[in-house]
């Protein structure tokens, strides 16, 4: 028998398989599970009828992809000219605050904050592309990002006027993430006129928002920040139910503390706050922000307590906040993976997105990027610009990113799992080989522990699982 | 001759210009506008597609509609709130133009501006026959026409286009035709869209069933058709467990009333057609015991990447040359190439015919 393109792991309770092939998992008896965990061809008739079956019915198959290749990229010139889903416009590259972690703070391979910003006549160049390059789209999805957008909200009003009179019935929808210091009355009368899907940036109580989110002068911005939130409620309590918060942990944060301050909180109550990591892509101190062994586990325990409620029911165990986010992805990454006996000839590791489509980034000169996330400064994530259109060599390349390191794609288990796009293989000057390598252990970790919660969670509760018990395949 | 301006113009509408010679007498398109919005303005009506119309798109409705007689309200996959239509019409109605509606609006909005909506529904005066169906006829009859089947694969996928390109086939060698269309565009080209009672909730399937071999029948005898041709809305069967297409019922209720001659299928644009065609044809096979005759493989393909993120069936549209060379690859044909459009005639027709030969009692 050759040897099965699978991945086995143990619960506490049960033996797995998952096959890479057909994307399945498959729960087996431990003298299976040992066999295939260390590829032995034993003579047992019970283990040899298991495998038999599994193999007739498509499982333990030992392809793997011959090439590899994003399954849009025959489409990508069709994709690029009609079917941009969401834009993000840089209106300036100006920020009212220096926190500690911002990737245009100095402390990234990425431009640095400074005083330029979008011109109005480009803006409307680039709502044009947009609208000629979105035709296959159901909405139009702009977003306004900085430096802090509200510094140029005069232009963002002219923006949003230009785009109302355009859009002939397409139902268009607005989002900002903003640090609210500047906003007034009158910006949150437009705001809340055109539904803007608001996210404001909030590092929960005073001392942990104040030790990085401060102001040019070096003092914390927690105090206005509560104002501004009191202002909403106040002017626009309809609207105020519909904003959201960003939360940025950093690992010296107590996180039962950091929990307690949004469960507490008046205006936090029923909110949708999402919880972030601080960026480590493209950070040059390798040291900052570093998560260490205590907060590691710190993590882990409140990870632990969510899943263990839903495993025993318990009730009274104080579930944080922070970890819902992963059960909720969890059960969508494991739903929506698909299974299938369908043999790929090639296929793209999980991770890119349909670049220049997802999420295009326009910056203030009307270049293109990915998303707001990459770095500007990289050669390799520009990918077109107003005058020129896409660069859509660039945009394959960067589709395909998995092409970079094909050898260890083709043979790696947990590809389907993978998280990595071209992002992760920028160093700020180019992408590069060993820097996507370096993230391949991370990504194996991740996927291992996702299928072992899930299998945990799937033996313990109601939760719609599409494991497959090996009894009811005999 | 009237010169029409349609509005809001998109890509689902671009039979309407490709085909205009069953109004012809009547009718012109002169202008084609659409929201600036929506990405058409500025070039040929049919470029995304890559094939040319000569009509220019433009974004400036009262100006064009000043220069026209008409103002034809379309069905575009944006679907404008009957308030928005509202406001248009009153535009046209105030400048004393005449109103053409192929899209369902509120009767309210049409009895308000009646004087200037056209009721294209009386362009032919034979289609409005009262067929007084009767319950208790429980049978099911043998319709001695050949009756052609049009399918798809789902919603966007060109059907429309390929009921009138048959439409003209049929009528250019001297048939006649009867036929009942997948859109409200059908009153438009002079024949029925699918009837109103297939798609109620109060009337069981079984009586669909045979409401809609009855109809079909009365039409054909009523206008003493040639051939029938029919084309179903939606898809056949659904396309995953949570995209269900209504899972092509109204093709199990059509397929049980009728048996077809010749089945056309209007297939998306799939990554695998060498797996996906030979599924359709079994699945349709098993289960209505048809093949289909002929394959348009279709401009548009679904984008599920969209899809996902708006929880709705998103399209990508395609290319025709791009559509082309895998048509050519599978034996299969495009909507927008001259030489498939010949090449289909003559299948349909030589099929269609060889059967005449041998008439069945």
């Amino acid at each position: 028998m050759k040897k099965a393109f699978i991945y086995t792991f143990k619960t506490y309770k049960n033996y797995y398989i998952y096959d890479f092939n057909t994307n399945a998992i498959i729960r087996v008896e431990k003298e299976v599970y040992d066999i295939l965990n260390e590829n032995r061809n034993e003579l047992n008739a019970r283990v040899n009828a298991v495998t038999e079956e599994l193999q007739n019915r498509g499982f333990l198959q030992s392809h793997h992809w011959e090439y590899i290749e994003h399954p849009v990229t025959k489409y990508i010139h069709y994709y690029l000219r009609s079917s941009i889903k969401s834009i993000t416009l840089q209106v300036t590259q100006q920020c009212n605050l220096r926190c500690g972690y911002c990737p245009y703070s100095g402390t990234y391979y990425n431009r640095k904050h400074n005083n330029k910003k979008m011109d109005f006549d480009l803006a409307k160049s680039i709502i044009d592309f947009y609208m000629h390059h979105s035709y296959d789209m159901p909405e139009l999805q702009i977003g306004f990002y900085g430096g802090e957008p509200l510094i140029e909200f005069d232009l963002i009003e002219r923006i949003i006027q230009y785009v109302n009179g355009q859009a002939g019935g397409k139902k268009v929808r607005y989002r900002m993430t903003t640090n609210a210091t500047l906003l007034d009355k009158k910006m949150l009368e437009v705001l809340a006129e055109n539904d803007v899907a608001l996210v404001i940036s909030l590092d929960g109580p005073k001392e942990y928002h104040d030790r990085n989110r401060q102001n040019v002068n070096g003092k914390g911005t927690f105090d206005i920040i509560m104002d501004k939130l009191d202002l909403i409620s106040k002017e626009y309590p309809q609207y105020a139910t519909t904003v959201a918060i960003n939360c940025v942990i950093d690992p010296r944060n107590n996180l039962k503390y950091l929990d307690d301050f949004f469960k507490n909180n008046e205006f936090m109550k029923n909110r949708h706050v999402m919880f972030n990591k601080i960026s480590r892509e493209g950070i040059k101190d390798k040291e900052s922000y570093l998560e260490d062994e205590s907060y590691m586990q710190r993590d882990l325990f409140e990870l632990f307590k969510l899943l263990y409620s839903k495993v025993e029911k318990t009730e009274g165990i104080d579930i944080s906040a922070i970890p819902i986010a992963y059960y909720s992805q969890l059960k969508t990454l494991m739903s929506n993976r698909g299974i299938s006996t369908l043999v790929e000839k090639a296929a793209h590791p999980g991770g890119p997105c349909i670049v220049g489509c997802h999420k295009l980034f326009v910056d203030i000169y009307g270049n293109f990027y990915p998303c707001e996330r990459v770095s500007e400064v990289s050669p390799d994530m520009k990918i077109g610009n107003i005058k020129d259109g896409f660069y859509e060599e660039q945009v394959i390349k960067l589709l395909n990113i998995g092409r970079l390191t094909e050898k260890s794609c083709k043979e790696c288990w947990a590809a389907k799992f993978c998280f990595l796009c071209a992002q992760h293989a920028d160093t700020g000057n180019g992408i590069s080989i060993k820097k996507k390598l370096q993230h391949c252990q991370g990504v194996k970790y991740e996927a291992v522990e996702q299928l072992k919660d899930y299998c945990l969670i799937c033996e313990n509760s109601d939760f719609d699982n599409d494991i497959l018990w090996l009894d009811d395949i005999m | 001759m009237k010169k029409i301006m349609l509005y809001p113009y998109d890509i689902s509408n671009l039979h309407l210009l490709q085909y205009q010679d069953a109004n012809a007498q009547l009718y012109k398109v002169a202008y084609v506008v659409s929201p600036r919005g929506w990405g058409y303005t500025g070039e040929d009506a049919g470029k995304k597609v890559g094939i040319e119309t000569n009509y220019i798109v433009k974004d400036q409705f009262e100006y064009n509609l000043k220069k026209s007689d008409v103002l034809m309200i379309i069905d575009s996959r944006i679907c404008l709130e009957d308030s928005e239509i509202e406001k248009y019409i009153k535009i046209a109605s105030d400048m004393g133009k005449e109103v053409i509606l192929l899209k369902e609006i509120n009767e309210e909005i049409i009895k308000k501006y009646h004087e200037s909506i056209i009721d294209i529904r009386s362009i032919d005066s034979k289609l409005k026959m009262d067929l007084k169906l009767k319950e208790q006829d429980n049978i099911i009859y043998d319709i001695k026409k050949p009756i052609v089947l049009v399918l798809g694969t789902g919603e966007q996928c060109y059907k429309f286009t390929t009921q009138i390109l048959l439409r003209e086939i049929f009528k250019a060698n001297g048939y006649n035709v009867t036929q009942i269309g997948t859109k409200d565009d059908s009153y438009y080209y002079g024949f029925h869209p699918f009837p109103q009672f297939m798609l109620k909730n109060q009337i069981s399937d079984k009586d669909k069933i045979i409401y809609f071999n009855h109809y079909v029948k009365a039409l054909s005898e009523n206008e003493e058709s040639d051939v029938i041709i029919i084309g179903v809305p939606g898809g056949i069967e659904k396309y995953d467990n949570k995209y269900l297409n209504d899972f092509g019922v109204l093709n199990y209720l059509v397929s049980n009333a009728i048996s077809p001659d010749f089945v056309v299928f209007n297939s998306m644009y799939v990554d695998y057609p060498e797996k996906y065609f030979p599924l359709i044809n079994n699945s349709l096979k098993y289960k209505y015991n048809y093949a289909l005759d002929a394959i348009f493989l279709t401009n548009s393909m679904v984008n599920w990447d969209a899809t996902e993120d708006f929880q709705k069936l998103v399209y990508l549209t395609l290319d025709n040359n791009f559509v082309h060379e895998t048509a050519k690859q599978f034996n299969v044909y495009t909507l927008f190439n001259e030489g498939d459009r010949k090449r289909f005639e003559q299948h349909i027709l030589s099929t269609l015919e060889g059967y005449g030969k041998y008439e069945e009692f």
